[in-house]
């Protein structure tokens, strides 16, 4: 009876064990990773394309644009000052290579942007929808200005080979969407991303309403200035339109309505340029640039302070790459000037940025007493005298541009509006890669090129139209005047 | 916050599967005082798992796949001789060649190459032995685009590469109007890590008590990237360096002294092409930082060394102990007293510490990304005594 007993009893605990490896064995804990979820919510998934679009402003190609209007110098040769030097290929680890080329299409890019696009659609929320478009907007806009023609229309997860779009399709595609974005937002439908929104509503108190408000004038200096990136080539009609989208944008000049980066000082949400100052091991390779720096001392530019760290001799200067400079009279950023904070917060569109494109236009135009206004206007803020009266279009032209040089100082914008103005007139690098102008635009990554046939070789690149985006007509050379 | 995963995901791998083929034959001769082996081998291997690349407009950079097949051939011979054998003394010899051809056979529809490299950007590609370097060299006359590449030419003005080639051979450097070669837009295969062969020749004599053994590793052919040189180049420490130019600026024209002539007199020697041509340039901190300081977005072609080596693998000498009072007192029936020394020498034109390392190490290397020196380690040379009790 006792065996009979301890027979049942085994089998018992075999069964109910083998059971209970079964369920063990198949349970959703088995096949579903916490950790890697396959759907993400609109929420932290709005939070992610915030995040790698910050990356994307602020990194590399960020960098890379300054040193080549000379905002930023560089030292001790290796990539940060060859980068400046034009020193760069389809591989290169800096600006060219697909880790950039990825902020722009990969987690947190465009296919990011656009599942918040669908889900913000699908959940009727029109202020969402508008929002995703504007930053839609800003990334393709941006990387166009880098790349020129680039995959954009017919880019989705399952295209294998991508083609190019033309950079004039993609700028009239995106002025359609910002108008779309602009009335999405004014429909009044849907509570938008509220303190998910880290531009203007990180600290949850701006209601619904006020933040329709900011993103549609947003939208509009957007398009105002994807108008000026055509204005080169097509002359008056470009800046008409430019000023008559830019008297609808950002008009609030605290900077509160600027599309800023949102950072903090946890290490992993720190603004980029600061990242690379304290984390990177590349930090002191970067240094102010002469043609900026002097050009703000010459005016006293109290903004001095907020951009650089005092040299060695107790002012501010910078490094050319042409011309040996008094190490001891050059600027750097290790000090971690206010620009540089890791909390910094970078304008990618601005007030600034608006009022100036409205006085380049106006004397584009030949209004230059709307251009005096503008600038005049933007000057107060920083504090800086007014221009008086007096001034040539051309000249007025050139003031202006000289100011958004300083005021834009860390924004990819920079060069376009060199390619278009040639202001600031800077000496292009001595270089031995063969560029007797300042590098017109970036190579396709090689990782793009390898799978997507469209893309031509880099000799092919730059054989064609003097390897600049198409409306940049004019290769800007040195002292050249304004086209 | 959450971003989606740029790394595909893979729902249909397959395992990778192999197919060999292989015949030999074994050999012995003069009553046992020889014998020799031939081997040859065709593996065929397929569905290799890679990570296959997506267009990155995609959204996507990667995507697991079995996307490879991949083609080993090649011979293994071995011969050993023990030309004396007697009671107190005796003297073998052995030797071993082998020949491995490798290549790729297939990839994915979707690209022209894998990256397999964890360094460089050594590649999979068709037709190409496994973990080739797609890098970057100097515009070289029919090897670099003569359509694209359009140069500057003799008297002035500019014309395409291939023009200015036209009657110089394949290979000829062009040389712009300051004397320096300049840089090929377009990337190129400019290293193959795999030697053309191995060998080695193994060696001992044996005298009553006393044996003497040593071990020569041969491989022949296989280029190493010397990105050890190319920073130190970029750096100003390395000896080459030592004799420079004066730079006032970083570019051709800013340098005076030093100078040399591209294509003569042991400075890159071979057929020139270009205004430059016999053009003297002042060799100084421009040309080492910003053409050749190959780590830092310089050339790598200046950086590629044969990696070649015959290497004096161990040498060892062995006395035994087997006097009755062994087994009398220790209870073992003899005992191996052996001094050996490893990696004591290397013959080699490499100008690196050691042809034989790879930054990946042995791992990476297998996998076919060897021959890339970036600072890493050299292989020891060590020193051992040891004793085997016999039981």
């Amino acid at each position: 009876m006792r065996r009979n007993t301890d027979v049942a009893l085994v089998s018992l605990g075999l069964l109910l064990g083998t059971t209970g490896c079964d369920a063990f064995l198949t349970g959703n804990k088995l096949s579903e990773n916490p950790n890697l979820p396959t759907a993400a919510a609109i929420q932290p998934l709005f939070v992610g394309v915030q995040a790698g679009q910050f990356t994307f402003q602020e990194a590399t190609a960020a960098m890379m644009t300054c040193e080549w209007v000379q905002a930023c110098g560089a030292a001790n040769g290796r990539f940060v000052q060859q980068a400046g030097q034009y020193v760069f290929g389809e591989t290169s680890n800096i600006a060219a290579n697909f880790g950039d080329w990825l902020q722009v299409y990969g987690g947190g890019g465009l296919v990011d942007i656009r599942r918040v696009k669908a889900l913000a659609r699908a959940a009727g929320d029109s202020t969402w929808v508008g929002i995703a478009k504007v930053w839609e907007a800003l990334t393709i806009g941006t990387a166009s200005d880098l790349w020129g023609d680039i995959p954009y229309s017919q880019v989705d997860t399952n295209t294998t080979n991508p083609p190019l779009d033309d950079r004039f399709a993609i700028l009239g595609s995106l002025q359609t969407s910002l108008s779309e974005a602009i009335t999405e937002l004014a429909s009044g439908l849907g509570a938008g991303p509220g303190n998910v929104d880290l531009i203007f509503n990180p600290g949850g108190d701006q209601s619904v309403a006020t933040l329709r408000a900011k993103w549609t004038r947003v939208a509009y200096t957007l398009k105002a200035r994807f108008y000026m990136h055509t204005a080169e080539s097509l002359g008056v009609p470009a800046y008409t339109a430019a000023i008559a989208a830019a008297l609808n944008g950002i008009g609030d000049p605290t900077g509160q309505g600027d599309l800023r980066s949102f950072h903090t000082k946890v290490t992993a949400e720190r603004n980029m340029w600061s990242q690379f100052q304290v984390s990177s091991g590349f930090g002191t390779d970067l240094e102010a640039g002469k043609a900026l720096a002097d050009y703000m001392n010459a005016r006293n530019d109290p903004r001095r302070a907020a951009y650089f760290c005092l040299n060695a001799l107790g002012g501010y200067g910078g490094d050319d790459f042409n011309v040996v400079v008094n190490p001891d009279s050059i600027s750097n950023f290790a000090c971690l000037p206010p620009r540089f904070a890791a909390d910094a917060r970078i304008p990618y569109v601005s007030w600034a940025e608006n009022e100036l494109i409205l006085a380049e236009a106006y004397a584009a135009t030949g209004d230059t007493a709307s251009a005096r206004v503008h600038l005049n206007n933007e000057l107060a803020t920083v504090p800086l005298p007014a221009v008086a009266s007096g001034l040539s279009a051309a000249a007025l032209r050139d003031t202006v541009m000289m100011e958004k040089y300083v005021a834009l100082f860390q924004n990819i914008e920079t060069i376009d509006d060199y390619r278009r103005t040639c202001v600031p007139a800077i000496t292009p690098v001595s270089n031995g890669q063969g560029f007797t102008h300042v590098p017109g635009r970036l190579y396709y990554p090689q990782a793009e090129r390898n799978t997507n046939t469209n893309i031509p070789d880099p000799s092919v690149q730059l054989a064609t139209h003097g390897f600049r985006n198409k409306g940049d007509v004019h290769a800007c050379q040195g002292s050249d005047a304004l086209p | 916050m959450v971003t989606r995963s740029e790394l595909k995901a893979a729902p249909s791998l397959k395992p990778e599967r192999s197919k060999e083929f292989e015949a030999g034959l074994d050999l012995g001769f003069f009553k046992d005082r020889a014998d020799a082996s031939i081997t040859w081998y065709d593996k065929k291997s397929s569905d290799v798992i890679l990570p296959e690349p997506l267009p990155v407009s995609t959204g996507y950079f990667a995507q697991g796949s079995n996307a490879a097949s991949i083609q080993n051939r090649g011979w293994e011979v071995s011969l050993n001789m023990r030309p004396l054998v007697r009671a107190d003394y005796g003297w073998d010899v052995g030797l071993q060649w082998a020949r491995n051809r490798n290549k790729v056979l297939s990839l994915g529809a979707g690209e022209q190459f894998i990256v397999i490299g964890d360094f460089n950007n050594q590649i999979a590609m068709v037709g190409q032995p496994i973990g080739v370097y797609l890098g970057s060299g100097f515009l070289r006359c029919g090897v670099s685009n003569g359509t694209t590449n359009v140069v500057a030419v003799a008297g002035g003005g500019t014309d395409s590469l291939g023009a200015v080639c036209q009657g110089h051979p394949r290979g000829a450097l062009y040389v712009d109007p300051n004397g320096f070669p300049l840089q090929d837009p377009d990337p190129r295969l400019v290293q193959d890590p795999n030697y053309d062969w191995t060998g080695s020749v193994r060696s001992s004599f044996r005298y009553r008590k006393i044996q003497v053994s040593g071990l020569l590793d041969i491989r022949h052919g296989g280029q190493i990237w010397n990105g050890t040189k190319g920073a130190l180049w970029s750096y100003g420490t390395h000896q080459d360096t030592q004799q420079r130019a004066v730079c006032t600026a970083r570019t051709e024209t800013g340098c005076t002294g030093n100078t040399k002539i591209f294509g003569q007199g042991g400075w890159y020697d071979g057929p020139v092409v270009g205004p430059g041509a016999g053009v003297p340039a002042s060799i100084g901190e421009y040309w080492y930082r910003d053409v050749v300081g190959c780590p830092f977005l310089g050339i790598d072609e200046p950086c590629i060394e044969n990696a070649g080596f015959v290497k004096l693998r161990e040498i060892s000498l062995t006395y035994t102990l087997d006097a009755p009072w062994v087994q009398r007192s220790l209870g073992f029936s003899s005992i191996d007293l052996r001094v050996s020394g490893r990696n004591l020498h290397s013959w080699t034109s490499y100008t690196g510490y050691d042809p034989e390392t790879n930054l990946g190490g042995a791992i990476s290397g297998g996998l076919g990304a060897g021959g890339v020196d970036y600072f890493n380690n050299p292989q020891t040379r060590s020193f051992a005594f040891s004793v085997t009790l016999n039981h």
